[in-house]
């Protein structure tokens, strides 16, 4: 089995969103400015509750937000 | 570089700083402890104090909000992880150092009567110095520490890796 990819737009939706800053993003979902960037790099899946929350600040489904890619060979 | 792995990057350099020396002293007299550990931990207290109290006032969110920024998921879980592994550490060192005291006291036992030129010595007449039983002491104690090491130095991998990818 190997390696789940999920990727995100959460940097595109940020800025969609008047040019939100990852701080005010962080501070809206209660997390830290370091989780923000790990996440927009894709180094870090969320939980299901993080991706609801980060998903309801952009107003949109939580398939638009995170997408799954498949598993790596 | 975030609050919390500041906080973990004193943690690990004050420990490694103050109980190399701590140890370096009570490995060659172990029964110069009493006051070296009394000692030890109040300058170790007094470093994360000092550290913390410059980390919040440089900290952007503490000067926002008077609170340390909350940990979050993450945070948890490169915690978890680094619990986990110091957890395996420490076991280890109890593991080994309580196989080594099994078949160690034995040993001194046979040494002992030989120098008492072969004399018959129940267990009972057995002891073993003290210098000795507090080296023993102090094994374990390093070995607790290894393992706080190892915990603060993997929540600074894991905050490194995340930051240099």
């Amino acid at each position: 089995m190997g390696k789940v990819i999920i990727k995100n737009c959460i940097r595109e939706l940020r800025f969609k969103k008047g040019e939100m800053t990852q701080q005010a993003l962080a501070d809206r979902v209660g997390i830290t400015r370091q989780t923000v960037i790990a996440l927009e790099k894709n180094k870090y899946y969320p939980s299901l509750e993080l991706a609801f929350r980060i998903a309801q600040i952009f107003t949109l489904p939580l398939e638009e937000v995170f997408q799954y890619e498949g598993e790596t060979e | 570089m975030g609050f919390q792995e500041k906080s973990a990057w004193a943690c690990l350099l004050g420990i490694a700083l103050v109980f190399t020396v701590y140890f370096a002293i009570v490995f060659r007299s172990p029964t110069a402890f009493v006051g070296l550990f009394v000692l030890a931990v109040i300058v170790q207290v007094i470093l994360l104090a000092v550290f913390h109290t410059v980390n919040a006032i440089m900290s952007h969110s503490i000067r926002k909000t008077g609170d340390a920024p909350p940990r979050d998921e993450l945070d948890r879980m490169i915690e978890l992880r680094a619990a986990k592994i110091s957890g395996v550490i420490l076991g280890m060192v109890v593991i080994s150092w309580c196989i080594i005291a099994m078949f160690g006291a034995p040993v001194q036992e046979i040494a002992l009567a030989k120098a008492l030129d072969g004399a018959e010595l129940s267990t009972t007449q057995f002891a073993i110095p003290l210098a000795n039983v507090l080296l023993a002491v102090h094994m374990l104690f390093a070995g607790f520490v290894m393992a706080n090491l190892v915990y603060y130095g993997s929540i600074v991998v894991s905050y490194r890796k995340l930051a240099n990818g």
